[in-house]
């Protein structure tokens, strides 16, 4: 009976030391602005450029940002971001020299414009070079139990070191069924860069039904990095129930655009062949009836 | 003969019905726009982005007798861009301790990654988002002193680890996005009390 008791305090004791349970107030997000989310900055090599991004507070109380830069590079066809340095390389994050403090308090509905410099050192080899200016909250560790949180938001910057570069350039797309019974169509295009800097690709899409009417355009544009294949994807949802459509897309290279093979494809949409099959069987059905009538009154004519 | 031609007229009436649906006036939906695909997007080096998230989550936990006990909490994060490209959400521990801290005493991101999560244990805490990597649709709920979730969470990465990217688009985020980021963390009466934290790192790009 002691033991038991002697249990039940301890066990109540534990319990009372860790916090109570309590609903969670809703806490105003905290609103962090960068702009631009990217920029595009050129020198040679041994000189120096100026560039400037803001970080504005969009939320409703003021916070402290520190801002950083890190080195850039991507990861798979998909292009997911890794603020890592690849061995062997270059960083040209530590070519970012800031111009103004390094961090700042930001009250609510404020901006602050952070300068820097980037100083490319000499002896640079000219070709493409990335990284990433980052603002970031600087929340304190809370004294609470918990998760506390830092946001970090990013302005990558897309380097060229001037000078002769090869830029070349591939483009491929998915192949698609030619019936497709999705609400939603991904046209996807792997763009290749075996070049030595980053290009702006353009991913031009038009989409027209069996009638020649448009009914569908789409423009993407998106950097490539040199040796890396990214996947670009254009959304489209058909919005005929069932139709046929040819799909062209050209891609803009280094060396110019290259249209793609065109595609056609019939798009019908799921409740359309529910129907249909709804339809078949009923006339299947109604078929079967028939011939059983039909039967039933020659065997009657016959007698 | 008549049955040839009542033949012919159920095909033509099938015919009429398909080209009846394909002539039917397109419905035009919110969501895709018949002949707009660029509309509201900018180029690269003029988008801004913006990210949003609660400054810290609560997660606590009052152990019952030789039981784990689990609570599961969320916090909200939103990225708005209007990039044509999207834009990439990751997350990591802010640094190299990846364990919920108190004073000397620490509970331990759990096993798994967000590729092969695994069920929470005893004196553990994770993460999980819905619908991304392995972690599957849930959908997850909040949990207060509960028993061990079904449902699977992965370890914190470690601030030199890679980060585990918790949400992509490749359209833009036009309003704002929101990700559902759920703590879990269990503890039996073995667990010191006290106040436990860490922190964590989001990350927003655009692509």
């Amino acid at each position: 009976m002691l033991k038991n008791i002697v249990a039940t305090a301890v066990v109540a004791v534990i319990g009372l030391f860790f916090i109570s349970p309590s609903a969670q107030a809703a806490e105003p997000l905290q609103l962090i602005t960068v702009t631009p989310s990217s920029t595009s900055l050129s020198a040679d090599p041994g000189g120096s450029t100026k560039g400037s991004m803001d970080v504005i507070n969009t939320g409703t109380s003021a916070f402290t940002v520190a801002l950083s830069s890190s080195p850039y590079h991507v990861d798979a066809t998909t292009y997911d971001p890794r603020f890592t340095q690849l061995p062997g390389t270059v960083d040209p994050s530590k070519w970012v020299r800031f111009a103004t403090p390094t961090s700042a308090t930001i009250e609510p509905n404020k901006l602050f414009t952070a300068d820097y410099v980037l100083e490319v050192p000499p002896g640079t080899a000219p070709g493409g070079y990335y990284a990433v200016i980052f603002a970031e909250t600087n929340t304190e560790k809370s004294s609470e139990s918990g998760v506390t949180s830092r946001s970090r938001v990013g302005n990558i910057l897309y380097i060229t070191v001037k000078g002769v570069v090869k830029t070349a350039g591939t483009a491929q797309a998915t192949r698609l069924p030619a019936v497709i019974s999705y609400t939603r169509v991904e046209l996807k295009v792997t763009v290749g860069n075996q070049g030595g800097v980053h290009f702006q690709t353009t991913v031009t899409t038009t989409i027209k039904d069996i009638f020649g009417n448009t009914a569908f355009t789409h423009t993407a544009k998106a950097y490539v990095l040199p040796q890396t294949q990214r996947e670009i994807t254009t959304e489209w949802s058909p919005n005929r129930p069932i139709n046929i459509y040819r799909i062209e897309q050209g891609v803009l290279l280094p060396n110019g655009v290259r249209d793609l093979p065109q595609r056609w494809v019939l798009i019908v949409k799921p409740w359309v062949i529910i129907m249909l099959i709804v339809m078949i069987i009923v006339l299947v059905i109604v078929s079967i009836l028939g011939i059983q009538n039909r039967g039933k009154k020659r065997r009657q004519h016959d007698s | 003969m008549i049955h040839k031609k009542a033949f012919i007229l159920r095909i033509v009436a099938i015919a009429a019905i398909i080209g009846g649906i394909v002539a039917t006036p397109a419905i035009v939906d919110a969501q895709s726009p018949y002949g707009a695909g660029t509309y509201g997007t900018c180029d690269y080096n003029a988008c801004g982005i913006t990210f949003g998230a609660q400054a810290s989550v609560s997660v606590n936990v009052s152990p019952s007798s030789g039981a784990t006990s689990c609570s599961v909490t969320n916090a909200e994060v939103q990225v708005a861009t209007k990039s044509s490209t999207g834009y990439t959400l990751s997350m990591t521990n802010t640094d190299t301790n990846t364990s919920l801290m108190s004073g000397g005493n620490s509970i331990p991101t759990k096993s798994g990654t967000s590729a092969s999560p695994t069920a929470m244990t005893a004196n553990t805490w994770g993460y999980r988002v819905d619908g991304i990597n392995g972690f599957g649709a849930g959908p997850t709920s909040v949990v207060t002193n509960g028993t061990v979730p079904v449902l699977t969470f992965a370890a914190i990465p470690a601030s030199s680890a890679t980060p585990d990217i918790i949400a992509t688009t490749t359209t833009p985020a036009d309003p704002y996005i929101s990700t559902y980021v759920w703590y879990g963390l269990c503890a039996n009466a073995s667990q010191p009390n006290g106040e436990y934290s860490d922190s964590v790192t989001y990350t927003v790009v655009v692509n």
